[in-house]
């Protein structure tokens, strides 16, 4: 059984043999897709984003301030607020949340690019 | 588990995007790969390299998303197989896999009428013969020399169904092996 496993084994070793071949690896990593598109639609990105961000801050500054200031102070009378103070406050954590997620991103790649400046050896 | 050279390449290319780093791990791998694509397409050398290729290119663009859960080689083989399920489903509009594999090689052999103790041309025969199930997993097995947890890990197959293929596969190209033995020994 065994024997039949390794005859079966150095048939088809034999059958499909692949030389080692430099010329395949370099063609390769020709092909490779370089990733500095990524970094170039981040920083879009991350002013896209942070743009909406400012805007809608300014445009409704007084009702998010407003919004706040209803959730402090009925959490300190220690009431819950209604959904209608509460649906501003969390609109904006969550534009905010994304805005702090693209831009750790944006620095994750930032000093990805500066780790490959550094010589090598 | 991936050795520590191999570690070190992986975060080169994951986390810097290190070209060089993953060309080594090419140099490392790329032999198998190409043999695992030259046994599935029975020996279109062309055309394993091209898949091959692509598995590479896959796993360039996916290595960031590599996390360490098996080894390298596994995850490579998994990107592979794959690679091969797309080629097959595209090439399926016109034909099964198994017309595609038997009929490049029936194909390539009809130019000249093989000898009758052409022992290799029988073997790749047989093998152009089994299903795709059966062939992905005597490759694997056989060629590779992967355990059955691997090639579950890798093709997504319960262990005893890869068993079924693997024995079903192996009395199959045994047949043919035997046949031949035999007639040496004559």
């Amino acid at each position: 059984m065994r024997t039949n496993d390794n005859e079966l084994k150095k048939s088809l070793a034999d059958l499909y043999r692949v030389e080692k071949d430099d010329a395949f690896v370099e063609r390769t990593l020709q092909r490779l897709p370089s990733r500095g598109a990524r970094r170039l639609w981040l920083i879009l990105g991350n002013i896209a984003i942070w743009g909406i961000v400012l805007l809608l801050a300014v445009r409704y500054f007084h009702v998010i301030v407003q919004s706040l200031a209803d959730v402090f102070a009925k959490l300190s009378l220690k009431q819950m607020p209604d959904c209608n103070s509460l649906a501003v406050p969390v609109i904006c954590a969550v534009v905010l949340f994304v805005a702090f997620l693209n831009s750790m991103e944006l620095l994750e790649d930032y000093y990805r690019s500066m780790l490959r400046r550094l010589p090598d050896d | 588990m991936s050795r520590p050279d191999e570690l070190l390449w992986i975060s080169q290319a994951a986390l810097l995007g290190d070209k060089r780093a993953f060309g080594r791990l090419m140099q490392r791998y790329h032999q198998r790969v190409r043999r695992y694509f030259l046994m599935m397409t029975n020996g279109d050398r062309a055309l394993s390299d091209d898949l091959a290729q692509i598995a590479f290119i896959r796993a360039w663009q996916g290595i960031a998303g590599f996390k360490m859960l098996s080894s390298f080689s596994t995850w490579l083989y998994r990107i592979a197989y794959t690679t091969w399920c797309n080629h097959v489903a595209s090439a399926k509009c016109h034909l099964s896999l198994d017309d595609v594999s038997v009929s490049n090689v029936v194909g390539a052999m009809c130019d000249e009428p093989p000898p009758d103790d052409d022992r290799d041309f029988h073997l790749r025969r047989a093998v152009a013969e089994l299903d795709g199930a059966e062939r992905n997993c005597i490759t694997l097995y056989y060629l590779e020399e992967l355990s059955i947890r691997d090639i579950e890990k890798i093709t997504g197959y319960k262990q005893g169904t890869i068993k079924s293929h693997l024995s079903r596969g192996r009395e199959h190209l045994r047949a043919v092996l035997k046949k031949y033995n035999t007639d040496e020994n004559q």
